[in-house]
């Protein structure tokens, strides 16, 4: 199964008594007008997924419509994105464009 | 001359007299504008080491080339002059619309000396050029003054105005123009107050005249289109104005929360932007020429809290909000609008509140100074203090002299988060070390406009930075104070400059602002000469300290930054190790161990005449 078959079998919740198995559940966190990105129903800026163990955090971006870097900025933990670096159980994904500063 | 007019007012307040004053090419060239400008004349004509608040003290109205013309964001000027609350420089910058009808009035500067007898106004329409009695006036607020002013004068004037703030001698009080923009930091609204300077308000016909205007036309339009359109199709600064900053701050763990104890706050869901837009927007606004639109106009309908104005930007959302552990964004906006009002800076405000809080918390200041209990999360307290502070009434007293000297008056000077005794802005530097170096280095004190690393280390503009580590933020601020000399002196707001007259990448290399600079001057400036420039006018900047007796001992930080580490969040554990950074910044700027530029610097910059001996 693809990533992206996962996904789009999948409803965007948090996923209850699923066997988990090669799966991991992420946090996506979308701010300022990333925020628009989320599904409809979400409260709030943050949704969390269930995604292939070593699940790369661009691919996830990607399928929500989130342009690359260095358009936008992404963080891991609210630390920089390391490239190459896979995701791990509980992570939090968060993403907003790249602008100016205040 | 193109872009630039040539011509400087001079205003004796003590003796009531005009003058004009002619600058050359050349100078015009080698300064730039602006604060390039300013620092010259302030070095060249002020003994650094009198008080600020005295009649000695200058203080320099600047424009840039670039202010009043086609150029996207040409619309900002800077307040220079010794300030009141660090003994340092001040360069406090402010957009609008009022730089740009300055400019038109047919002169770049406007040079204040000396002290008036009795509160005054100046009225400068062109050439005609009045100081008028402002005793009328003293006392009123800042929305009450432009609208009285404006019926005397011309209803289509721009004025500039101190409020109660200044007339108070407020060490970190403000001047405004159009009613809500602010030259904010550093207590330039004491040091016009000090004057007896109430107001300026300027009306101009003078066509500002540029050295290529097809090739300038072209190019400008070019850029406001492209930035328009990302803006229409739901840019975040356009949606949200600054106000999109309090989310990544707290997710980077640098939003300062409790005077800095933390960079997380559990209200954050209070003081975001989306509260600002569900409930209390009216609708964007834009400065002249700017397709950015990132101001707010806004109104608050609880009673409690009921007001209507501008914004509040992130840097009050984060010193009243997060600061002060207050997550009551009506509150935050009303204490917004007071400052407007009143005229003081909302960042040195709230930060000092914030201040007094832990303090209070602590038992460091008794309830019976205060009048009530103070306490972090108290959304009243922060509004009372407001009002007294603007009129240095009870503890407002104490409060108006800036959290340094309230904190030092009590024993506790490491409980002031300050550089050189100016309040940080919104950003915890241990979450973000290059922050910290600028803090230390600024020729202003503790400012983020002096060169916003946090554009790279937070914002990915150019490119994003690692925030956490150490290596090359010596160079990178560098590169930062230079290009944001560089873009105050031209005129121009930092917003739209960063990102799009640079080249894409970190080092910050102004090749679109080289061109528009060439097509307005008719001077072939290169990014280097532009860089240059900046670091001219940086180096200036910093002989004006060291003759006012500010040395390396000062480029400094508080305890709490280089020993306390981060409690919590992304940067747990981490301090600003600034024993490493500032000698290689030193040695990255050519000066010598303890801080002072070397020959080989000045003469490189061909600024010899001031090596100090």
């Amino acid at each position: 199964m693809t990533l992206s078959t996962c996904f789009l079998n999948q409803p965007f919740v948090l996923l209850k008594g699923l066997d988990k198995g090669f799966f991991m559940h992420v946090h996506l966190k979308l701010l300022a007008n990333y925020k628009n990105q989320l599904p409809p129903d979400t409260s709030g800026n943050q949704i969390t997924i269930l995604v292939p163990e070593g699940s790369f955090p661009e691919i996830i971006l990607e399928l929500f419509s989130i342009p690359p870097i260095p358009e936008s900025v992404i963080l891991i933990n609210g630390k920089t994105l390391c490239p190459d670096e896979p995701l791990q159980e509980d992570d939090v994904i968060c993403a907003f464009p790249a602008m100016a500063g205040g | 001359m193109n872009a630039w007019h040539g011509k400087i007012l001079r205003v004796n307040l003590t003796t009531k007299t005009i003058s004009t004053d002619l600058v050359d090419q050349e100078f015009a060239a080698k300064y730039l504008g602006g604060r390039g400008w300013a620092i010259k004349y302030l070095l060249d004509e002020m003994d650094p080491t009198v008080d600020a608040l005295s009649p000695e003290n200058m203080m320099i109205f600047a424009t840039g080339p670039l202010t009043g013309t086609i150029a996207p964001t040409g619309n900002r000027y800077m307040v220079v002059a010794k300030s009141p609350l660090t003994g340092a420089l001040t360069n406090s910058n402010s957009g609008g619309f009022f730089p740009t009808e300055m400019k038109r009035t047919g002169y770049d500067m406007f040079i204040f000396e000396g002290r008036a007898e009795t509160p005054v106004y100046l009225w400068v329409m062109d050439d005609n050029i009045e100081l008028r009695s402002a005793e009328h006036l003293w006392g009123k607020n800042v929305p009450e003054t432009e609208d009285i002013l404006l019926t005397e004068t011309d209803p289509k004037a721009k004025v500039a105005c101190i409020g109660p703030g200044g007339e108070n001698l407020v060490l970190f009080a403000s001047i405004m123009n159009d009613k809500h923009r602010a030259a904010g930091r550093s207590g330039v609204g004491a040091v016009m107050g000090s004057k007896n300077l109430k107001a300026v308000v300027v009306k101009g016909s003078q066509k500002i005249a540029v050295a290529h205007p097809d090739e300038l036309n072209s190019f400008c339009k070019a850029m406001s289109k492209k930035v328009g359109d990302v803006m229409n199709a739901g840019g975040a600064m356009r949606v949200y104005g600054t106000s999109y900053v309090p989310p990544i701050t707290n997710e980077m763990g640098i939003l300062p929360t409790r005077n800095f104890q933390t960079g997380t706050f559990e209200g954050i869901a209070g003081i975001t932007g989306d509260v600002i837009n569900e409930k209390y927007l009216k609708k964007p606004k834009p400065c002249f020429r700017c397709p950015i639109a990132c101001g707010r106009d806004t109104r608050v309908d609880d009673p409690k809290y009921a007001g209507e104005g501008e914004g509040p930007e992130y840097e009050t959302i984060a010193s009243y909000g997060s600061a002060c552990g207050v997550d009551n964004m009506a509150a935050i906006i009303k204490a917004n609008y007071l400052c407007n009002e009143y005229g003081l800076d909302t960042i040195s405000a709230g930060m000092t509140i914030a201040c007094a809080m832990e303090m209070a918390e602590k038992g460091f200041i008794p309830e019976n100074k205060i009048g009530f209990q103070l306490k972090f999360g108290d959304p009243d307290a922060i509004i009372t203090l407001t009002h007294q502070i603007a009129f240095q009434k009870g503890f407002g007293r104490e409060l108006a002299q800036g959290s340094y000297r309230l904190a030092t008056s009590y024993g506790h000077p490491e409980l002031s988060v300050t550089a050189k005794k100016q309040e940080f802005p919104g950003y915890d530097p241990r979450g973000s070390k290059g922050m910290g170096l600028l803090y230390a280095t600024s020729n202003i004190g503790a400012s983020h406009m002096s060169g916003d690393i946090a554009y790279s280390e937070v914002f990915g503009t150019p490119k994003k930075i690692d925030p956490l580590t150490i290596e090359n933020k010596a160079e990178l601020v560098k590169r930062f104070e230079d290009a944001f000399a560089v873009i105050d002196a031209t005129g121009l707001c930092v917003f739209l400059s960063v990102r799009y007259m640079f080249e894409d990448k970190v080092e910050l290399w102004p090749t679109p602002l080289a061109e528009v600079m060439k097509f307005a001057t008719g001077f072939q400036y290169t990014q280097q000469t532009l860089l240059d420039a900046g670091e001219r006018i940086y180096n200036l900047e910093r002989l004006f300290l060291l003759r006012a007796g500010i040395s390396s001992e000062d480029d400094t930080l508080p305890h709490r930054m280089l020993n306390e580490p981060l409690p919590d969040g992304p940067g747990k554990g981490h301090i600003v190790e600034l024993d490493r950074l500032l000698p290689r910044f030193y040695e990255v700027r050519g000066w010598n161990a303890i801080g002072v530029p070397t020959k080989e610097k000045l003469d490189f910059l061909d600024i010899s005449q001031y090596q100090l001996n």
